[in-house]
């Protein structure tokens, strides 16, 4: 264990690769060292950190409260306080999507009661290149995730030509004169990047657990709380208001993939992302669908996903998800569990 | 004297409202200002807010994202009075 944790931040818009990204560094990470992923799951049930795999992985989700409301960066300092006294990896992986202002982050690192824990790598943005010119314009969330980062993973590039490519790139580089791009698919790139020894990340020997538990320097709880209060009184300016969406988790009751495929198409036009594990017949397969473009593909699952099984998360504006619940009382397989509206306190 | 505390009902938005009711209690205008808490979304983007809580009083934003002092209130408050408002 090191005396530093690398933080590499990593964004993207709704089914950019994401989590198959995290998968690829998981599976690489050495064992020696320790990997923490900090997420925030859009939606009332955690999909997203089961479908990320690895063992003995170290996966902290953050509130599910209103991202409107300053609660959700009192409790991302409130994480990032137990990861650097308790935790200390020696890389972590924020999935800042969502979480806060993505720009806002960088900052909160560095903040004095973490003692210079934090050393701040990458900021990565997955980019979509099928989905990514339609979403850019349409959410300021892209936007924001485009102007907070320093690489820009252009993933799926097998699914458009090389004048999309190119116009994508145009598109960061009215935020960055010089940005530096990875063009792939499946959200292949050189995983030891991220790891400390074989990349440029930092790989300072530490003092070790138990000293680490001697240490007279513990930032106490007082002191934790009124750097939070101290932050509340000076909150960094948010002049944009957040994309309105919606998710909902409706739970399919269908026992055949055919019936599940037939009932695609009839999902509503302008739905974001959605997201299931279906089962049949003792098979898993996953349901991944991503603005026009969806698969159904047999899944493999590392960990237990049993209570999520046959749970589908949608995710779209508040009329997108209220076409959704039309549809399920025509199609009585499709039973909704659930509306999250992350503006609210659900 | 109207002041709305824009909140989605957690923590930071009860504390603002305790602040404002203390600062209301110092200047002595409680039971002369009127305190409502609201949660009306569109409210917040009208009123400007994208970060709660938000405090408005007499129809101004006075903070959004904030949780302020209630010494940091009873300034306001005081402006408020001289200038009459």
């Amino acid at each position: 264990m090191g005396d530093v944790t690398n933080v590499i931040l990593i964004t993207g818009f709704l089914g950019s690769g994401k989590t198959t990204f995290l998968n690829r560094i998981t599976k690489t990470f050495p064992r020696d060292l320790k990997l923490m992923i900090l997420m925030n799951e859009f939606g009332e049930i955690g999909l997203d950190g089961t479908l990320v795999e690895g063992e003995d992985l170290d996966i902290l989700e953050i509130s599910k409260g209103s991202i409107f409301c300053v609660c959700v960066k009192t409790d991302f300092i409130r994480a990032l306080n137990e990861i650097a006294q308790d935790l200390k990896p020696d890389v972590l992986i924020v999935e800042s999507t969502g979480v806060a202002n993505p720009s806002d982050l960088k900052k909160d690192l560095k903040l004095s009661i973490f003692k210079s824990r934090f050393l701040m790598q990458d900021q990565i943005c997955i980019i979509d290149a099928a989905c990514f010119q339609d979403a850019y314009g349409a959410f300021v969330s892209v936007e924001k995730q485009i102007a907070s980062s320093t690489l820009f993973v252009i993933n799926k590039v097998d699914l458009v030509d090389a004048e999309v490519i190119e116009a994508i790139k145009q598109i960061v580089r009215t935020h960055h004169p010089s940005p530096e791009f990875i063009e792939t698919t499946f959200s292949k790139i050189p995983t030891e990047r991220f790891i400390p020894g074989l990349g440029p990340l930092s790989c300072k020997a530490g003092p070790g657990p138990d000293k680490r538990l001697e240490s007279p320097e513990r930032v106490s709880d007082q002191a934790l709380e009124t750097a939070i209060e101290k932050l509340l009184e000076n909150p960094d300016a948010n002049a944009t208001p957040p994309d309105r969406l919606l998710s909902a988790v409706y739970k399919w009751n269908g026992d055949e993939i055919d019936s599940f495929r037939s009932l695609v198409p009839q999902f509503p036009k302008g739905l974001l992302r959605a997201k299931g594990i279906l089962l049949q017949e003792g098979d898993t397969w996953l349901f991944n669908l991503v603005m026009s473009q969806q698969t159904i593909a047999p899944y493999f699952p590392e960990k237990d996903c049993s209570l999520l099984v046959n749970h589908i998360v949608f995710i779209g504006s508040p009329e997108v998800i209220k076409a959704m619940e039309t549809l399920s009382i025509e199609y009585p397989d499709l039973a909704q569990k659930s509306v999250f509206d992350p503006m609210k306190n659900n | 004297m109207k002041i709305e505390v824009l909140g989605t009902g957690c923590k930071s938005c009860d504390t603002l409202y305790q602040n404002v009711v203390k600062a209301l209690e110092y200047t002595g205008l409680n039971g002369i200002a009127q305190l409502e808490k609201t949660s009306d979304i569109d409210y917040f983007t009208k009123m400007g807010v994208f970060s709660t809580p938000g405090l408005v009083i007499e129809g101004k934003l006075i903070s959004s994202g904030q949780v302020l002092a209630p010494e940091k209130i009873v300034e306001v408050l005081e402006q408020k009075k001289e200038s009459g408002t």
